[in-house]
Parts: C-alpha cells; structure tokens; sequence
C-alpha cells in the first residue's frame, strides 16, 4: 500500500517539474468569449506561454482584487479602473513597466504615472458628452440642430426648458459617492482650473478658476434635476430632463432602450472665454502587473499585447465607444462608420482624469461635501472652498508623512 | 444498557457527521471572529503586502475623537431606537387582529401579502425605492403635498433631513412581515380558554389585551425586540444602494462606515476595531433590553 503512494507522489512530481511551460493568470472584468480569442492569439504566437483567464464582476470586483492582494495571491495580469491604480501603485502592489515608444502611441497614460513611474497601461477609453433633448429644445423656443456650445447658453437652454413645466427639468446634475465630483469637475478643469497643485503638495481648490466653475454650477442648480446617476438618466429617458452629461456609450444604448426619444449629443460645454476647452472627465481600464508575479517579463509581453489595437477590439468591437487607447485607431475603418465617431474623437482630445493620488478617496470626500453644501445654498461657493483647501492639505500632510520620501 | 464501545462508536459517528459544518465554521466563523479581534489591535493596509503592525489601543483611541464616527453612531443609535419600537407595534397589532376572530375575507392573501417583502431582495427594494424618492418619484410627491419643503429639482434622498428617515420608512415596510409571523406564532399558542374565562369576569378589549395577551406573548416579544435590534444595529445595504452614506453623512451608519474605512481607504486595523465597538454596543442594548423585559413581567 505504501509503495503504491510512493510510485503515485513520484509520478505527479515528475510530472510537475516536467511541465515547464509558463503559467500566466490574467483576470479581467469581461466575458470569457470576447477574451479566449485574444489569449488563444497571444498563446499561439508564444507557445510556451499558457494563460489561464478569470473573470470579475463589476459589483465585487474589486473588493475580490483588495482581497486577493491581501492574500498574496494575485494573478500575474489584472484589468484595474484607471481611478484605482493610484492606491495600488503607491502601495507598491504593482511592478513598474516601461511602455518605451508605446508612450507616443496611446493614449490616456495619466492615470498610470506615480512619481514619474509607469505602473500599467491603458486598455480602451472613454468619456462623457452632452446628450440633449429635440422636442424639449423646440418647446422651448431654442433651435434642436445647435446644442449649446458655452456657458452662457447652456444656463440660457436650461432656463428656457425649466420653464416649460412644474415636472421638467433643464438639466441634470448627477451626485452621489464618486459621482458629485466626477460630474462637477469637469466644469472646473474647462475653467482652467484644477484639483491639487502641479506638484501635488497643496490643494488649488480654492483658486479663482475653481470658484467661479462651482459658482456657475451652483446656479444651474436653480433649473436641474439633482439625484443618483441612475435616477437622473432614466428622467432623460423619458423626456422629463432637457440636457444631461453621459458615457458616449449611451448613443447606441438610448436609441435601444428609449426608441421615441429624439435625442442629440455633442462634445461637453466651455467657459465663455477665448482660449478655453471643453475638457471632459476621461477614464480608461488599465492593465497592471501585480509585483509578486513569478513572471513579470513573460506578464509584460501579455499585457503589451493585450493593449494592442487588434487585442483592444476584442471589447471595442462590442461596446465601441469603449475605444483602444492605441491612437492608430483613428484610421480605422470600424470606428469611422460609428455614431457619433467625429464627436467621440474629438472630446478624446480634451480629456482629463483626477490625480492619480493614493489619498484620492478622501480627497474627493471632502470635496463631495463641500460641493454639496453649495448645491443646498448653505454655504457660498467660495466659503467651501476655502475649507476645502484646508481639510485637504491636511490630508495630503498626513499622506506625505506616512509615505513621504 | 447501552455499551460503553457502542457510546463511543456512535460519538465518533456524530462528530464525522458534524465534521464538515464543524470545520466550516472555524475557518469562516470563528476564525475571521477571532483574526478581526487581532487586527483591531493594528494597522493593516491589504494591498501593501506588509503584515499587520501592532499599535495597541491606538484604534480604539482614534474611534472617540473621530467625528464621522460619532455621527454614523447617532444615525445607527437614532435609525434602531426608531424602527424597532415602530415595527414591533406594528407587527404585533397586525398579528393580533389576523388571529383574532374577525371575519375578515382574505386572511391568508393578507398574511402572504405582508410576508412578501420579507423574501425580496433587499437590493431590489432599495432601488425600487430610490425611484419612488426621486425629484419626480411619487412619493416625493407625497411628501410635498404634506408640506416638506424639497429644494427644486431634489428627490427626497437629497435632503439631509428626510434621507434617514426615508430609509427607515423603507426598511420598516420591508421587515414588519417577519415579525408579523413571528408573533402570529406567539399568539396562536396562547390558550383559548383563557380569553373566555377572562370574558365571563367582563374583561374585554384592549383591557385584554393589556393584562393577558401582552404578558402572554412577551417572551416572543423579546425575541423580536432582540433580533430586530441587532439586525437594525448593522444596517448596511439600503445606505450602499440608495445613498451611500450620504448627502453629507446623513446616512453613514457604522456598518457603512466600517466598509468605507476598510474597503476604500484602506484602513482594515480601524474598521476592525470599529466592528468590535459596534458589538459591545449591541451586545449592551441585548442585555438591557432582556432586563426590561423580564423586570416588567
């Protein structure tokens, strides 16, 4: 009986050590069918390479990657949201990569970067336009061809459809946990203005540019409506809302889910100024190295060709305003005949994302809450700002204690 | 007489049975019980791929100067000290007219009716509900017409006086069901000749049911005082649907807290101790609660 365990453990270990080929694990947040054809690709081409995928879902993704971390047991390739990889890189969870010449070839690298290192690369990217609604434009007495370019008239648009009944509304402010800001901003970085200081040392939240961005938004709150991003799109949907900020995906998916709805998009509204630009809120899926895998050359090759245009397809031709952050997609024939493809690309250009600072979960805390109050008109938009500033120097003290170099 | 070889065969027959539910529940229960405890003795980020440090009492130092705390506190202490009583009146009433001999059409669609949110999915609920308290949701409306006074264009979930209350309301719809059964136990188990010797002695009414079914029912009452107050205490799922913990902190509870702190910000040592304050503090309204019960009988 115990030769037999024996000869039984020796052949499984032979058969172990025999088997030589590199093992990759890549998790990621997409259906296993739209991914094998990608690995299937890459394994062909590197045959000793084999590459096992797992998929996560959006609603405990990343809790399942904070655990898997906390496990040490991480796979050797991970999608992350651009928003996180901040606090993994700056926890020194991930390897550092060197994109080399792919930096002039893609796009959207600032959520990669921490203290002028590489931690990832950019998958496929995307970002949010101005939808509005025809009939409403026509009741109120604006043209439905000519969406609203400036300011000026899109709180002159919204005031006229406010207008226009006890139940419709002109625009549609979006709060919620990360969504106050992720639609606040935008209007401030439009402005010129911007989050913390270039050096990240210091807050900038009270700068003149910031001020008056919250100052404008402020005032459009006399004639939006103000709820959950959920909330306030379905609203859209069914006609009650004049003008909303969206993913660009929502072209094909409101044309599919609200068919009578005689919508327009454009790119996002700047600040009436000569030089300003209508920058918007970017964000991308990205593509890490965890810094305890047991291949990280064999995981820089994979992840490399993850990211390449023709890999990229394998999600964009599905969503495709979830578009490659390979620029050479600009030429190509696919993304041209898309809705909207003119529009998309050219917001593209103006695009910006929040610090990539490991403190940014409490940064835009504060923010939120300052934000908020001068939604409900308890506080002026310079007062909260000026707090604003405060509490978040504080944090970034506090950060630059913990970490600081 | 059974042999004492046989006695043991059969221990040992019981414990390979139990085995498997044994040994899940040290590594899923106690385990991580017991692993939290320790980790609320530390600083632990997961992600940095450091063990754990040990810093003594510092969290639970932390916790009495911390202000958000204090204030997901109030919310937790104000959110149970008004939804339970609530539910419990509520449930109780219903159970005793659906046992009662009131000839009331439809008793068992009733009875079903209110059971039904019990076994929805908390998650649908709330989100169904956030619809109903949206700008042009219909219970806002209803609000209005009441006379709250919502900024334009808000939905009641933005106001930071109605949001927690809001969610009370629809926690209480969504659990008195389950209570509702519990009591229709209670009270179906009281003896009928009770009632109709208390009858002949000209008792009738509420005087009835102050002096013979309330006494009667109360150790199902204290069950449900109990249960009610401790799965109130951790209330978590409606705040992360509809509101996630907002606006302005109106709805951080400490459950909402706790996962913010170790999920987002990445502070585990703190959430842990966090955990850990939150059970003494139920574990204190348990006991005072079984106290009153038993002084009032």
């Amino acid at each position: 009986m115990r030769r037999l365990l024996l000869i039984v453990l020796a052949v499984l270990l032979t058969a172990v050590v025999v088997q030589g080929k590199v093992v990759l694990k890549f998790w990621n947040f997409w259906p296993d069918k739209w991914i094998k054809p990608v690995i299937e690709d890459f394994m062909k081409q590197h045959p000793d390479i084999e590459v096992q995928i797992e998929r996560l879902t959006w609603s405990d993704g990343f809790n399942k990657i904070v655990t898997a971390f906390a496990a040490g047991d991480t796979p050797d390739v991970l999608e992350l949201g651009s928003t996180w990889v901040a606090q993994f890189a700056a926890d020194g969870a991930l390897l550092e990569v060197h994109p080399g010449n792919m930096l002039s070839r893609y796009n959207m690298w600032d959520p990669v970067i921490y203290k002028g290192k590489y931690y990832g690369f950019p998958w496929v990217i995307s970002t949010r336009i101005l939808f509005y609604n025809k009939d409403l434009f026509k009741k109120a007495g604006l043209d439905p061809n000519i969406p609203p370019r400036t300011w000026s008239e899109l709180l002159d648009a919204a005031k006229k459809i406010s207008a226009l009944g006890d139940d419709i509304f002109g625009f549609g402010i979006k709060t919620g946990q990360y969504t106050t800001w992720q639609t606040f901003l935008p209007f401030a970085w439009s402005n010129g203005a911007s989050v913390l200081t270039k050096d990240w040392k210091k807050a900038a939240v009270n700068s003149p540019e910031f001020v008056e961005a919250l100052d404008f938004v402020s005032k459009l709150t006399k004639y939006s409506m103000i709820d959950s991003n959920l909330n306030v799109r379905q609203a859209f949907m069914q006609g009650k809302v004049g003008m909303i900020l969206d993913d660009v995906g929502r072209i094909k998916t409101f044309k599919k889910n609200a068919p009578d709805l005689n919508f327009g998009y454009a790119m996002f509204v700047r600040p009436d100024k000569l030089w300003s630009k209508p920058i918007q809120f970017g964000g991308a899926e990205v593509i890490v190295i965890p810094k305890n895998t047991k291949h990280p050359k064999e995981a820089e090759m994979l992840a490399k060709f993850i990211v390449e245009k023709n890999s990229a397809m394998a999600i964009s031709s599905r969503i495709p305003t979830l578009i490659p952050a390979d620029k050479s997609v600009k030429d190509d024939d696919f993304f041209k005949k898309q809705p909207g493809f003119c529009v998309i690309m050219n917001q593209l250009q103006f695009t910006k994302t929040p610090p990539a600072h490991p403190k940014w979960v409490e940064i835009q805390e504060v923010l939120t809450e300052y934000i908020t109050q001068v939604y409900n008109g308890a506080m002026s938009a310079k007062e909260a700002m000026d707090r604003a500033e405060e509490e978040i120097n504080e944090i970034l003290e506090e950060f630059e204690e913990e970490y600081g170099d | 007489m059974v042999s004492r070889k046989k006695k043991i065969r059969n221990a040992v027959n019981i414990f390979i049975l139990l085995s498997p539910w044994i040994a899940s529940f040290l590594t899923f229960k106690l385990y991580p019980i017991l692993f939290s405890f320790y980790l609320s003795f530390t600083r632990y980020n997961p992600i940095r791929g450091r063990p754990p440090r040990f810093v003594g009492l510092r969290n639970y130092h932390h916790l009495f100067s911390d202000p958000t705390f204090a204030i997901a506190l109030k919310n937790t202490v104000l959110f149970v000290v008004i939804t339970v009583p609530i539910t419990t009146v509520i449930s109780l009433l219903i159970a005793s007219v659906l046992v009662s001999s009131l000839n009331i059409r439809g008793k068992q669609i009733f009875q079903s009716g209110y059971f039904m949110p019990v076994v929805t999915s908390m998650v649908v609920i709330a989100t169904i509900f956030s619809y109903l308290y949206s700008p042009n949701g219909y219970l806002t409306a209803l609000i209005k017409f009441f006379g709250a006074d919502l900024k334009y264009g808000r939905g009641i979930l933005a106001d930071p006086r109605y949001a927690l209350p809001a969610i009370m309301a629809m926690d209480i719809w969504a659990s008195f069901g389950y209570y509702t059964i519990l009591f229709l136990a209670g009270l179906q188990s009281i003896d009928r000749q009770i009632y109709e010797a208390a009858a002949i002695d000209g008792a009738k009414g509420f005087y009835l049911f102050r002096k013979i079914t309330l006494p009667l029912v109360s150790p199902m009452l204290l069950f449900v005082l109990v249960i009610n107050t401790i799965r109130s205490f951790q209330i978590f799922i409606e705040v992360y649907v509809m509101t996630q913990g907002g606006p302005l902190r109106a709805t951080t509870t400490v459950v909402y807290y706790l996962y913010e702190t170790g999920f987002h910000k990445m502070k585990m040592g703190y959430a842990a101790a966090m955990s850990y304050v939150l059970f003494l503090i139920i574990l204190s309204f348990t006991i005072v609660q079984k106290l009153l019960v038993r002084y009032q009988r």
